[in-house]
């Protein structure tokens, strides 16, 4: 068949040295056609990245193709010589990794480096850098003359990954290998490359795309495989695979992955009429009953010397409050400033001004023993597990310390708690002696969690607390903070940039943008109807594995701003494809709505036709 | 260094060290009574012959090791308690304390004074001012390696306060003394002890490079650098094994030290597992050792 770009059929890869050998890949089979997007899934460690690397010929040292063939572009890539392969890389198979940063040379500039990966290909010295212009503006980088005069490092997160595939493509290749290149990155932001790599394929480009998010394969791909173990399970059309999968393990994958019912559809600007005072802190909320309030709360973070100071808005003015036993989720991209609020409700950082009322008293100058009954009260967990516990402390001593801090020491008590925590957090006691490293890290995350919840709080609060761990893991530690949340009455604030996530768990939803808060409503209310336009466009950015062959769309334009020089008027408006003039100019109050507060001159409210505003 | 080279130096290290302390029951020849035999070359009676006074350099060589070993062992452990005070100062904010602040910053100003003043400058002052002896010695070589250890640790600490750990103890409640003491402290000394392993061969080098200027420990007292500067007056006239051999085995030994430490430090370190964060900070002290090295070659 002339049209397949890149085959790989019966391949093994054996790793480690001497007499330890494991097989990494055991006779994984998988085609890639000309115009058509190959979906490789599967969970952390099942072989996805050394079936890539094989195919380029890149494997690391100590590990081994022992078996089976790889034909790119019509040459056995297993038997070519080392040079061979080497002029193959570029125009014929090239590679996007995850973290682009770590694949550019930081000490060059981006068109540099793209014009010596021509160069080496023998392309003439003005033919590089007149194709090195060209490719940049193909992957959508605005202004690719000045991109190109770049390094690597002043690029944003998803620029960075667009030069990069940039890069890739800068030799024509017929075949491109993306391992998890949209993984770092935020929904919104992913949803572009996302569609980048789509109109690549629709011109003829082979991509074999990595990933484990069902979503994402869901929305991108023509025919999915999924691997296990180093072994391929399942494999054909995405809307088989996903769609109906046969196999147990696909299923249990599709299980885990979150899917959001689908928004309604709005359009139509409705201009909604500010009532002065009507403004948050939310007036509908019954002031006792209020764990938190915020009024008008920032935090600015500045650094550099007098002369060249900058300064991070990254809270500006944030009002809102906390309801008792409510769980609320604090959403938006990264940056916006979603863990400097956890920060500051779990006062492990002050404000910069305004308050930060528990119970109505400041936590700004709180005596040393209201501190103290605080820290009781109010309780962190954090995105990372592994380093947040004592390496040196197994799971019963971390927890023994906890609840010792607390005044809890009491032999019989102590022991009594230990049970209590380990159903709580569904942790075994038999697992209590192990030290952190001996666990997994959902295991780690719940010792965590089981910390926290030692002193009997009345305010959880969670940084991203599953965003490290595997996605099949992730549903079961979020069943745990659900659990919490109802039944145990506790208050829970969960920061998190996946709105698919915690949609289970959350009541209602703060979202941030560059430091402020754009909409603050219930959480029913906002998933089925998203009013502020930039809530949309996180919504819309979602990945969906029931979407097949349907991408995220793009409602927000480019990246997030720049904390250090906040736009003026409303935040969004640079992003906003709703902006107009009035945007621009006057910051939208926060007001007030039946469901919600919300800050827009133009909020969406009647279901129409949704603006596309293409890839960006 | 390559791992071959490494497991020699292990090898060689233990062996002298085995030799510094068997030392006076295995030598020949009491290392401070002269014999009769006086400025004979190297024989089967002395093998690395005798000085001018009808010592044997053999003895006195073994000897002169101990005398180092005990100066530099005692200045590593000083420097490390010192060390680990000013580091702890200097790196943990306990909390954002405003006094600790600001005596965190009085360190680091005075730690880098202490590393602006040459070494052996110091140690003639110091030997001016307190005399000839062991504490002058030991004190001079301490303060050489006090601003290494604060350093390591200040760095270590720097990077733990930023990292989870300490931002979980605090939301936990702990107070800063427990936090730093149970949990901070241990989890980033075991960087700063690893490379007291390194130091401990510059040290040595230090405590002969000072005798051989004559700062060092009053003369009777055998040592390595008193022995090489002695002996060197007897080359030009063909006696070359008087100082050679203890400068031979001086060399020898701090090359062994160094990357003996080395790979005790790389195994240290890569027992806690973790310590990505305290990697910048070794690598600035294995500069630092370096440095001291080359300033004193
Ligand atoms: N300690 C700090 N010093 C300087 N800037 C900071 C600090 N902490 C956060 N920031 C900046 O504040 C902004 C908001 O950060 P953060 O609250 O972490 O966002 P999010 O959690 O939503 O990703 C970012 O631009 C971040 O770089
Ligand atoms: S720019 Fe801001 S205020 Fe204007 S429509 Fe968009 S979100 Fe609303
Ligand atoms: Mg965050």
């Amino acid at each position: 068949m002339s049209s397949m770009r890149l085959q790989v059929r019966d391949l093994v890869v054996e790793a480690g040295r001497g007499g330890e050998r494991t097989q990494a890949v055991r006779g994984a089979c998988l085609s890639v056609a000309e115009g058509q997007v190959v979906g490789l899934v599967g969970e952390s460690g099942s072989g996805k990245t050394m079936t890539s690397l094989a195919c380029l010929g890149l494997l690391p040292p100590g590990v081994e193709v022992v078996g089976g063939e790889i034909t790119v572009d019509g040459h056995a890539m297993l038997t070519l010589p080392e040079r061979d392969r080497r002029a193959l890389r570029g125009p014929s198979i090239a590679m996007v990794f995850q973290d682009p940063l770590s694949s550019f040379h930081p000490g060059l500039s981006v068109g540099t480096q793209i014009v010596h990966s021509l160069r080496d290909h023998g392309v003439g010295r003005a033919e590089a850098k007149a194709r090195c212009i060209e490719v940049l503006g193909e992957v959508g980088l605005p202004k690719p003359e000045a991109q190109a005069r770049r390094f690597p490092h002043q690029l944003s997160g998803g620029m960075r990954q667009r030069a990069m595939i940039a890069l890739a493509l800068a030799n024509r290749p017929r075949i491109l290998i993306a391992d998890e290149p949209t993984t770092a990155l935020d929904p919104t932001v992913q949803a572009g490359i996302l569609r980048l790599l789509r109109r690549l394929a629709d011109d003829g480009l082979g991509v074999l795309f990595i990933s484990h998010n069902l979503g994402v394969v869901a929305g991108l791909c023509d025919e999915v495989t999924v691997m296990r173990n180093g072994e391929v399970v399942e494999s054909g059309p995405t809307a088989r695979i996903i769609g109906d999968p046969q196999h147990p393990y696909t299923q249990t994958l599709l299980a885990a992955a979150p899917s959001l019912p689908d928004p309604v559809e709005v359009g139509d600007p409705i201009v909604v009429r500010e009532e002065p005072g009507a403004a948050a802190p939310d007036s509908r909320v019954d002031r006792d009953a209020a764990v938190y309030t915020l009024a008008d709360v920032s935090r600015h973070f500045v650094s550099g010397s007098r002369g060249r100071k900058t300064t991070v808005h990254a809270l500006d003015g944030v009002s809102l409050s906390i309801t008792k036993g409510s769980s609320t989720g604090i959403v938006g991209e990264s940056g916006s400033g979603k863990s400097t609020l956890a920060r500051l409700l779990g006062a492990l950082d002050a404000p910069s001004s305004g308050q930060v009322l528990f119970h109505g008293q400041d936590l700004t100058g709180m005596s040393k023993q209201d501190m103290r009954a605080f820290r009781r009260k109010v309780q962190f967990v954090f995105q990372d597990p592994t380093s947040s516990l004592d390496p040196r402390y197994t799971v019963e001593d971390t927890l023994r310390e906890a609840l010792h801090t607390h005044g809890v020491t009491d032999p019989a008590q102590v022991a009594r708690r230990f049970t209590e925590l380990s159903e709580q957090v569904r942790l075994p006691k038999s697992l209590f002696g192990r030290y952190p490293r001996e666990l997994s890290g959902g295991q780690r995350q719940r010792v965590a969690i089981a910390r926290a919840l030692a002193p009997r709080p009345e305010v959880l609060i969670a940084d991203e607390p599953v965003s490290s761990l595997d996605v099949s893991i992730q549903a079961q530690v979020m069943d745990v903070f659900r659990d919490l949340s109802e039944n145990d009455g506790l208050t829970l604030v969960m920061v998190s940039h996946d709105l698919a996530l915690i949609r289970d768990v959350c009541d209602s939803l703060v979202t941030l943008y560059n430091g402020t808060v754009m909409e603050s409503s219930q959480a029913a209310a906002y998933y089925e109807q998203p009013m502020h336009p930039y809530s949309s466009a996180l919504l819309h950015s979602m990945p969906n594995p029931r979407h097949i062959g349907r991408l995220p769309e793009v409602l927000a334009l480019g990246e997030p701003a720049d904390p250090t020089s906040p736009p003026p008027g409303c935040r969004f408006h640079p992003r906003c494809p709703r902006a107009q003039d009035l945007c621009r100019e006057q910051r939208p109050a926060l007001t007030a709505m039946p469901d919600r507060v919300l800050a827009c001159h133009f909020p969406l409210t009647v279901p129409a036709v949704t603006a596309e505003v293409g890839e960006r | 260094m390559n791992k071959v080279g490494r497991r020699l130096a292990m090898l060689v290290g233990g062996l002298s060290l085995l030799l510094a302390v068997a030392g006076p029951w295995i030598t020949p020849y009491d290392p401070e009574r002269p014999t009769a035999d006086v400025l004979m070359s190297p024989s089967a009676s002395h093998p690395m012959g005798t000085d001018a006074s009808g010592l044997d350099v053999f003895s006195v060589t073994v000897a002169a090791y101990r005398t180092d070993l005990l100066i530099a062992l005692a200045a590593v452990v000083l420097s490390l308690v010192v060390g680990i005070v000013l580091g702890v100062l200097a790196g943990y904010s306990f909390g954002g304390s405003r006094a600790f602040g600001i005596l965190g910053k009085a360190v680091d100003r005075l730690l880098d004074l202490v590393q602006s003043i040459p070494v052996v400058i110091l140690g003639l002052a110091l030997v001016a001012t307190f005399g000839r002896g062991m504490p002058s010695v030991i004190a001079a070589v301490a303060f050489v390696n006090v601003p290494v250890f604060a350093r390591l640790l200040r760095s270590s600490l720097k990077s733990a306060e930023r990292g989870g750990l300490v931002q979980a103890c605090r939301s936990v409640g702990l107070s800063e003394r427990a936090t730093l003491l149970r949990h901070v402290l241990p989890n980033s000394l075991d960087s700063t002890l690893a490379n007291a392993s390194v130091a401990l061969g510059g040290a040595i080098l230090l405590t002969a490079a000072l005798s051989f200027l004559g700062a060092g420990v009053r003369p009777p007292t055998p040592e390595w650098g008193a022995l090489i500067s002695g002996g060197a007056n007897y080359v030009p006239t063909g006696q070359w094994w008087i100082s050679v051999f203890p400068g031979l085995v001086l060399s020898l030994t701090v090359v062994c030290f160094a990357l003996a430490g080395e790979s005790v430090r790389d195994r240290l370190s890569g027992a806690s597992g973790r310590k990505r964060s305290a990697d910048a900070g070794q690598t600035d002290a294995a500069q630092t050792d370096t440095d001291t090295v080359m300033r004193l070659a």
